[in-house]
């Protein structure tokens, strides 16, 4: 055990030339190595295994044997059903990124600027973030049920409409639906983080702006909105990758229907995995929807990188 | 070395805290009524189904059929589908495999993320920027691709349907966020404190522990909140593994309760629902500051 310095000294010079005086590299390496392991068995093997299987035609049982070569792959890019989905998922988003940044934005400058309550207001309105995924998606089923549910009932209440409106029954409903659903999740994320960059604003600018007379409208958006533009766009690129990656919330709801109006890109995979079986051409399908979204990531980095602006 | 500059936090890095106002209101005039209209409305609107669920959660089942929309009488009242909920639905067998599997997936994940957050972050060894890319990786592929190949796997090792075929998946999906808070944790200690412990005769492992893992209270509460909740919210793996109903976790639990509404009643489920809820609600309440902190900044690195 080096305790004493010029042990340590001696040590340095033996060794690589590591970083100065002390850290053991040895340690270093025993302390990381057991993340490795349950990384290694739950994440790398399955990832190879997916890859080998890609190749084949696998239902699952009995051996490996029914080698298709490249065949899922271009069936994956050749299957229209495929990028339907990820149109879906483009449509989600879209509305996720405009509703969840655009009235988060407004929430936030809101609570920015103390609106009576904001207190209460701030943790209140964060709820629906942090909601387990199968509790909202069971409410707002409930919301959406046709019959007796929320939204129905108050339409017809309030002697808007009549008719029973199938929400998540209808194609054309359905994705909105849904995409609203999910966007009621975004919103006090967006709401959240877009409120902690406003006060990172140096209170002298907004004081100087209310000084000169600045509506609250003009205070908005010629102060506000430039200092949290990259805040902004943080917020978005986060909103989609969430967006492309999950698909819990609309399973529960949905389970991809009605005829598939809801499934999106990654639940599109889910199926051909687990009803249908289809082990070799899902594995396919999971490297290309890995890629497409993997082309997503470099551009939502280089717009984070951008957001490296000091406030 | 100690005198090199540290680059200027990034945006990223410093999104998840949410400063302290100063407590001058002085010169700032107040906004004009539209404003706090608009919010509240917006709270009223998108928190209404919530109360709705919780009030209708606590009805005696027929008053509920036969008017869905009104608003409970407080007298009406009552606790009695919370019981029915608890036992004869079976909530309580789900809430203790929920709490089980969350409660060893978080005590893992810390244990394993403290270890190799810190040996990332201070003790640089051969093929580390390897392992930090590994982490990262992990985040970047869809949890969906991966479920098929992860089936798979689980089937070889016979750890389907079982606590361990929860709990070791979840534990790999949790760490290269908990990997990644810790190392950003270790990495804002002032390394003079880590010299001064050297230098005053610590062994490493002294280092670690008597010096550094003390210092380490909100990152570990940050990781094991997050955790947590990821685990505790997941329903795609629990899913997809889990066959015996008596091993079904809170989320599985609830969307079977809910098929079954037409058995049990509603509100048995909505009170299944607020069951379910609840934990989170009540961390949230517990330290807002602090969760809102953690949620954001692990949503985020996520």
């Amino acid at each position: 055990m080096a305790s004493d310095i010029d042990g340590v000294r001696l040590r340095v010079d033996v060794k690589q030339g590591g970083s100065g005086p002390g850290p053991s590299p040895r340690l270093g390496a025993l302390m990381a190595l057991p993340a490795l392991v349950p990384f290694a068995l739950f994440f790398l093997w399955p990832l190879l295994k997916a890859a080998r299987i890609s190749f084949y035609e696998y239902d699952g049982f009995g051996p490996l044997d029914d080698w298709v070569g490249l065949d899922n792959y271009v069936r994956a890019l050749t299957d229209s059903e495929l990028w339907i989905a990820l149109l879906r998922n483009v449509f989600v988003a879209a509305v996720n990124v405009v509703g969840g940044v655009g009235v988060g934005l407004l929430l936030a400058y809101g609570l920015f600027r103390k609106v009576a309550g904001w207190r209460f207001l701030q943790v209140a309105l964060f709820i629906p973030f942090i909601l387990p995924v199968a509790v909202i998606a069971l409410i707002w089923r409930f919301i959406y049920e046709p019959n007796q549910g929320l939204l129905n009932s108050f339409l017809s209440s309030t002697g808007i409409t009549d008719n029973t409106i199938l929400w998540l029954g209808n194609e054309w409903l359905a994705l909105p639906a849904v995409s609203i659903v999910w966007t009621w999740q975004h919103i006090p994320f967006a709401m959240i983080v877009l409120l902690a960059a406003m006060l990172r604003i140096p209170s002298e600018l907004i004081d100087a702006a209310q000084i000169d007379g600045a509506t609250d409208g003009q205070t908005l958006r010629h102060i506000v909105l430039p200092a949290i533009r990259p805040t902004a766009w943080l917020v978005t690129a986060i909103i989609i990758l969430r967006v492309s990656k999950a698909f819990d919330v609309i399973f529960i709801m949905t389970g991809g229907g009605p005829a598939n109006a809801t499934t999106t890109g990654t639940l599109y995979l889910y199926k051909q995995a687990f009803p249908f079986s289809n082990y070799g051409y899902a594995s396919a399908l999971g490297f290309v929807i890995a890629i497409v979204l993997g082309g997503i990531l470099p551009l939502t980095i280089r717009k984070m990188s951008k957001s490296n602006v000091e406030l | 070395m100690e005198n090199q500059l540290k680059p200027p936090p990034r945006v990223v890095d410093r999104i998840g805290e949410i400063p302290r106002r100063s407590n001058r209101r002085g010169r700032r005039q107040r906004m004009k009524p539209a404003w706090a209209l608009f919010l509240w409305i917006y709270a009223l609107v998108s928190l209404y189904p919530l109360v709705w669920v919780l009030m209708q959660s606590l009805r005696p089942d027929l008053d509920f059929l036969t008017d869905p929309w009104s608003i409970p009488a407080f007298q009406d009242l009552t606790f009695e589908p919370y019981p029915s909920a608890w036992s004869i639905a079976r909530m309580a067998d789900y809430f203790a495999n929920s709490a089980i599997v969350s409660a060893a997936t978080v005590a893992l994940v810390l244990i394993l993320s403290i270890g190799s957050g810190y040996a990332l972050s201070r003790l640089k060894f051969k093929g580390y920027q390897a392992v930090y890319v590994a982490t990262m990786l992990m985040m970047a592929v869809p949890a969906a691709v991966i479920f098929l190949p992860l089936f798979i796997v689980a089937n070889d090792l016979g750890i389907l349907d079982s606590y361990l075929g929860l709990i070791l998946p979840y534990t790999t999906f949790s760490l290269p966020l908990g990997v990644y808070l810790m190392k950003a944790n270790f990495d804002s200690l002032p390394s003079e404190l880590f010299e001064a412990a050297r230098v005053d005769g610590c062994s490493e492992w002294q280092v670690f522990w008597k010096v550094i893992l003390p210092l380490a209270p909100g990152g570990i509460a940050t990781v094991g909140l997050l955790t947590f909740m990821g685990v505790w919210d997941e329903y795609i793996w629990a899913l997809v593994s889990v066959r015996s109903q008596a091993l079904f976790t809170l989320p599985l639990g609830l969307v079977t309760l809910d098929q079954n509404k037409f058995q049990y009643g509603y509100n048995v489920s909505f009170a299944g629902m607020v069951i379910t809820a609840m934990p989170v609600i009540l961390a949230l309440l517990v330290s807002q500051r602090g969760f809102l902190k953690a949620v954001t900044a692990g949503a985020i690195k996520g």
